[in-house]
């Protein structure tokens, strides 16, 4: 449905996007993650042929797209990450003038108004002008513009910014449920927990360039990233760490007060091991916790720690 | 789809509350304090006593321009016997000594501009002022319409502008036009050149690069052409009816306006705010920046022109007109002046504003055409 291939595109010295390559299919909740000012507003801009691109071909729906792709576009609904509404329409016809844009018989709009506004729970606030909305329900607005006409792609750059977690939930269910009436979806995000929750299939990227593609499982097992283990422990001495650093499954280990915090590398029966030479050394345990490798871990090593947008 | 963005910008326009404000509210009200400021301009009827003014002639006179008459026969009121000034020809030291003695009032030298001497500042030097700035406000404006309209110049001196008519009403107009009505033009003006914003907007509105809303509307199948079309006709058409609406306010209830020049009248203001909406689309497309930034330029570009026309000072308009007389004519809002002033000083309507007008529209369309057609957004 999207293919980008090499494509390239500066803003003077910066290189916006880097041979970057995208295959979105058929039926997909595509994830597209990266930091603030990897490329990915320019990847969605450039498939939506607003900006021109260097080098590289993209077609949607199999066909090149340019500014003139009629044809394309009435396929396509965007939900923009600013929320692009007309201040002076009231939410009705705020969706109504946008779906008029793709539709122009009056009672399938009517109809596509009425199922966009239902979709998003916006019955209630029919009349109310967008500066009387709070903000999760001016995201919501945002949304029902751009999936009034039915599209049969969605792009959707980080719909849920600013949104509390009942909205937040609202709207990535209601992306489930248009994913499942048909509609594949592009999602960007820089929340991690939301991308797992509904992609399929994930790209991350950084400095224009796509990093790592595949399952969310595809993604955690292409890094070498253990399990996250903590443990209360009972009767320990300082010669103990040793012991345990030198286990060949232990990544790291360090111990902050009574906990024993570990990175142990993926494997099994490790645990089982680590209980047995904590026993031998005569050391108890209070409690326990595991904690399995995120895609948050898998980002923060793929894209690396440091702070962004900074000045 | 031009149905839809049309409807929708009709609503949107004019549910605006900043575009009822200016556009209307603003024009209304300041047409009352017109009303009621100046209605009664040129009586002077409080004065009981002629105020003592000194006059210093020119080296040469111009034998159709008569300052020491025109002042010499401004009655103290209207249809009274009794003149306003009592004028004293004298030499300049001898003018300067009357007024540093206090036996005149003040005391004009008949230059170009004419020069006001006063030795302190109360109504009666006020008058005198008022009364010589007009004057010369008059014949400047005068002088630049006899060059676009000769004929007309002519017969108008023919009719004998050297009478103290010169201040307070033109003769070929017969006294239906009072001297007040250039303040209702200026207002008609400034509110149709006024549309410069509600232009810049449609373009803000519609283009990619300009915002959120324009970015959404560039990727839906709706032609760009036709989405700025309908757009821009919807938003004309409000500010046209709020500009007609002050018209017809002027005419109907303060009755300011005549109504044979209301037909020509409606057609400058049609015209006129064509061109200042034009001028705005034509900013908009051509400024790269936010909304805030390019309603700033396209406000400053609207103060400016409105400036350099004279609606904001007769002095800089005579200004312009004597020093660059080019700037004058390239001014969208000194064609709009001159156009609605012609038909207070002329009896015929001067078409060569009116063309100047359409010509400035056909040249912003044109900077539309040309900026619009760019493709791609890469400033976005």
């Amino acid at each position: 449905m999207i293919k980008m291939n090499g494509v390239i595109k500066r803003y003077g010295n910066l290189v916006a996007l880097n041979q970057f390559d995208l295959n979105v299919e058929d039926g997909q909740i595509y994830g597209l993650l990266g930091p603030n000012g990897s490329g990915k507003s320019t990847a969605i801009n450039s498939m939506l042929a607003l900006l021109s691109i260097e080098k590289g071909e993209i077609k949607l729906f199999g066909q090149r797209i340019t500014p003139t792709s009629y044809a394309i576009k009435r396929n396509i609904g965007l939900v923009p990450q600013e929320v692009a509404v007309l201040e002076d329409l009231n939410v009705q016809e705020n969706v109504d003038y946008f779906c008029g844009l793709y539709v122009s018989d009056y009672r399938e709009r009517k109809r596509l108004v009425d199922a966009a506004i239902a979709f998003t729970d916006l019955d209630k606030f029919r009349k109310f002008l967008p500066k009387k909305l709070s903000g999760g329900l001016k995201r919501r607005l945002n949304i029902a513009c751009g999936i009034a006409h039915k599209p049969s792609l969605l792009i959707l750059d980080e719909p849920t910014v600013a949104v509390d977690p009942q909205s937040r939930n609202a709207i990535l269910e209601g992306i489930k449920a248009l994913n499942q009436q048909g509609t594949t979806v592009l999602y960007t995000s820089h929340y991690m927990e939301e991308v797992e929750q509904i992609c399929t299939t994930i790209t991350i990227m950084d400095k224009g360039k796509g990093l790592l593609t595949g399952t969310k499982e595809e993604l955690k097992a292409s890094v070498n990233l253990g399990d996250q283990v903590d443990i209360r422990l009972i009767n320990h001495k300082a010669e103990d760490m040793d012991t345990i650093r030198s286990l060949p499954y232990v990544v790291k280990a360090e111990l902050v007060e009574d906990h024993l915090k570990l990175e142990m590398a993926r494997g099994e029966s490790r645990l089982a091991s680590l209980f047995h030479v904590l026993e031998r050394q005569g050391i108890g345990m209070a409690e326990m916790s595991v904690r399995q490798p995120t895609l948050n871990d898998v980002f923060l090593e793929v894209t690396g720690k440091e702070l962004r947008d900074h000045v | 789809m031009f149905k839809t963005v049309f409807r929708y910008s009709l609503l949107t326009t004019y549910r605006q509350k900043a575009v009822l404000f200016w556009s209307l509210a603003f024009p209304l009200v300041m047409s009352i304090f017109f009303f009621f400021a100046f209605g009664n301009i040129g009586a002077f009827a409080k004065f009981t006593e002629p105020i003592k003014v000194a006059y210093v002639a020119p080296q040469t006179r111009n034998p159709f321009y008569n300052l020491r008459q025109i002042l010499s026969d401004i009655p103290m009121s209207e249809g009274s016997e009794a003149r306003l000034f009592e004028l004293q020809e004298v030499k300049e030291e001898e003018a300067r000594e009357l007024v540093n003695t206090n036996q005149v009032t003040a005391a004009v030298l008949d230059l170009d501009p004419p020069v006001l001497l006063a030795d302190k500042v109360s109504i009666k030097q006020v008058v005198v002022k008022q009364v010589v700035e007009q004057i010369h406000a008059t014949k400047t404006t005068l002088t630049s319409l006899a060059k676009q309209q000769p004929a007309a110049a002519l017969q108008t001196m023919g009719q004998g502008l050297n009478t103290a008519e010169y201040t307070r009403k033109i003769p070929i107009n017969e006294g239906r036009m009072g001297e007040d009505i250039l303040y209702y033009f200026a207002l008609l003006a400034m509110v149709s050149l006024g549309a410069c914003s509600a232009g810049a907007m449609v373009i803000i509105s519609q283009q990619a690069n300009k915002s959120q809303e324009g970015a959404r509307v560039s990727i839906t199948p709706a032609n760009k052409w036709l989405r700025v079309a309908a757009a821009g006709l919807a938003s004309y058409l409000v500010q046209l009816v709020l500009s007609l609406t002050i018209l017809a306010f002027l005419t109907l209830v303060l009755k300011k306006i005549p109504l044979d020049i209301v037909p020509y009248l409606s057609l400058l203001i049609s015209v006129g705010t064509l061109t200042g909406f034009l001028m705005g689309m034509a900013i908009a497309c051509m400024v790269n920046g936010s909304m805030n930034v390019i309603l700033s330029v396209t406000t400053s570009a609207y103060l400016f022109s409105s400036f350099l026309s004279g609606l904001m000072s007769h002095y800089v308009q005579r200004l312009v007109d004597t020093k660059v007389a080019w700037l004058s004519a390239i001014n969208p809002g000194s064609m709009m002046v001159k156009s609605m002033y012609s038909m207070f000083y002329y009896q015929k309507a001067n078409h060569s504003y009116l063309l100047h007008m359409l010509i400035a529209c056909l040249l912003f369309s044109i900077l539309v055409v040309l900026t619009l057609r760019r493709r791609y957004h890469d400033s976005i």
